[in-house]
């Protein structure tokens, strides 16, 4: 099966700092860059026949010109016209949305040839012989969460058979914005910023060597923990800063405690899409922030507080060009600043979580799992994305910090967070 | 705190001259306590506990003693439609401007929060300095103060 779909544009454009940052991503993690697809499963809602489900489809690359985009150093690529493959899988007695996302993540599993191929791939999934759900896997050159959750609310009005407006705002016009002298300067400012923090910190994470590696070298702990979930919220509430910043400023607690440190240095994963146009963008946006934390506190609600202003100060110098931004971070030494950490919850909160939970860690378990082949994090903190488990994992090398240590650092963090309440 | 002014809002059961309550508090308060601005109000606002709602204060004084002052109370409005913007819709201007609530209780993320500050500092072709207390405003009369 395939699709032929022909926009209203095409062209070429430099490109933006979003697909910059991700460029390098790629190029850097070369055969494992597999890691950045982003697989997505997107549910036939209601009984439609295939062709109508091929149309939305269609609809949706025809609006936007990431998703008929090619990458090259040279920049980005839109054409007007072209020709999707689609995979037809029968789901047999399965569940179809658990085959739809088997099916994504294998695809995923397939690097993506950015130069010559189109940026995402399809297949239908089908049960007795009714289309159950779109399996797709995008390259994070084209897309973020946030613009996979836009194209699932498109997705949905498509499929009802509405008409939607036109797309105001492309990745095109996002290069040219980024060219414009105001975001220049902004791009300046931000690189200020780092190269201040960066004068004033050691060029690694950690100031011992790396010790003898486990086997698999690098894994991600798991904790998930109601109490947490439940301290966070109090602690947000009471302290009327987010429950971001409060389980950021444990994570950096911690982060000193094991690194003998009293000053922590970490790059925050963030969706940076802060300017009204670009909200709406289907594209890659999500840039790094560097905070920059002193543990000299005593009392942690204060720190939730400081990390709260920190994390503003941050999220504000994420806006930069990661080319401009490399060059200094080069001249500067090269410090390895890997140390991250990600709240990945679409919305502020866990509104999902049993109403009986409480502060008791009794419920708190861990386990491992091995990270993701290719994944070189020394220490990556990550708050999960489901709104009813209060989850906290963390990738570690553990040539620098072994599993019972990864494992101690999550417990920690919890008891942070509960013993602040 | 630079670029504040202390100001009181006097309730009274008779009429009194503004200049009563001064001679009144001349002996009482330490020169720079002495209130640079007052305004007499019907009824101070308060909360459902009965306690006074200070960010409501700061709004009837700058309704009354600038009265005027139309400069001040376009830019709250112009302000109070920025921070509905950058809140994209979660915030209405009128509740900005009602000033019963803190901008976080309302909803204002620091996402949001930094897209205000970006668009004033487009708007008002100025630099803002997020490292004094500037990032945590929970009213547009902070902001009014802090662009004065």
């Amino acid at each position: 099966m395939k699709i032929e779909f022909t926009g209203a544009t095409e062209g070429e454009a430099p490109l933006t700092w979003g697909q910059r940052l991700m460029w390098r991503a790629v190029h850097l993690m070369g055969p494992s860059q597999n890691y950045l697809n982003c697989p997505f499963v997107f549910p036939v809602y209601g009984r439609r026949d295939l062709s109508t489900v091929l149309d939305a489809l269609r609809v949706l690359i025809e609006r936007h010109e990431t998703l008929r985009t090619t990458f090259s150093d040279a920049g980005q690529r839109i054409s007007r016209d072209g020709v999707l493959e689609i995979e037809l899988v029968e789901a047999g007695p399965e569940r179809g949305l658990q085959v739809a996302g088997r099916v994504a993540g294998e695809m995923a599993h397939i690097v993506f040839d950015h130069g010559a191929e189109w940026p995402l791939r399809c297949a239908v999934v089908l049960k007795d012989g009714r289309p159950f759900a779109l399996a797709c896997v995008f390259t994070h050159l084209s897309v973020d969460y946030h613009a996979l959750a836009l194209l699932a609310v498109e997705w949905k009005a498509l499929l009802k058979g509405a008409a939607l407006p036109p797309v105001a705002w492309q990745p095109r016009d996002q290069a040219t914005l980024e060219a414009s002298d105001a975001w220049q300067a902004r791009s300046a400012r931000s690189i200020a910023y780092w190269r201040d923090v960066l004068a004033d910190v050691p060029l690694d994470v950690f100031d011992h060597p790396p010790g003898e590696p486990e086997d698999p070298r690098f894994i991600e702990v798991i904790m998930e923990s109601p109490a947490l979930a439940v301290a966070a919220t109090r602690l947000s509430n009471r302290l009327a800063v987010s429950s971001t910043s409060v389980v950021l400023a444990a994570c950096a607690g911690v982060l000193g405690e094991v690194s003998a440190r009293s000053r922590v240095v970490m790059q925050l994963v963030h969706n940076n899409r802060r300017d009204a146009r670009t909200r709406e963008m289907v594209g890659t946006v999500g840039q790094d922030a560097l905070i920059v934390l002193d543990l000299l506190e005593p009392d942690f609600p204060g720190f939730c507080r400081t990390t709260h202003r920190a994390a503003l100060q941050a999220y504000r110098n994420a806006h930069y060009d990661p080319v401009a931004m490399t060059a200094m971070r080069e001249k500067a030494g090269g410090h390895d600043l890997d140390a991250f950490f990600n709240d990945r919850r679409a919305a502020p909160g866990w509104p999902a979580l049993p109403p009986d939970a409480d502060l008791s860690v009794a419920n708190t378990r861990t386990y491992t799992e091995n990270a993701w082949p290719g994944v070189r994090f020394k220490v990556f903190f990550t708050v999960g994305a489901d709104a009813g488990t209060g989850r906290l994992s963390v990738i570690v090398d553990t040539a620098y910090l072994p599993r019972t240590t990864a494992e101690r650092m999550l417990r920690s963090v919890e008891a942070r967070l509960v013993g602040a309440v | 705190m630079l670029g504040r002014v202390t100001g009181a809002a006097v309730v009274t059961r008779a009429p009194v001259t503004p200049a009563e309550p001064r001679t009144f508090l001349l002996d009482r308060l330490a020169p720079h306590e002495l209130p640079g601005r007052l305004v007499f109000v019907a009824e101070l606002p308060k909360n459902h506990l009965g306690k006074v709602v200070n960010a409501g204060v700061g709004r009837t004084d700058k309704e009354l003693a600038q009265s005027g002052d139309g400069m001040t109370e376009e830019l709250r409005v112009r302000l109070a439609g920025m921070i509905a913007d950058a809140s994209g819709g979660v915030i209405s201007p009128d509740e900005v401007l009602a000033g019963r609530h803190t901008l976080s209780a309302l909803g204002l993320t620091s996402l949001a929060r930094i897209s205000l500050i970006d668009t004033i500092e487009d708007v008002f072709g100025l630099e803002i300095d997020l490292s004094g207390d500037l990032p945590s405003f929970e009213d547009v009369d902070t902001l009014v103060a802090a662009l004065k």
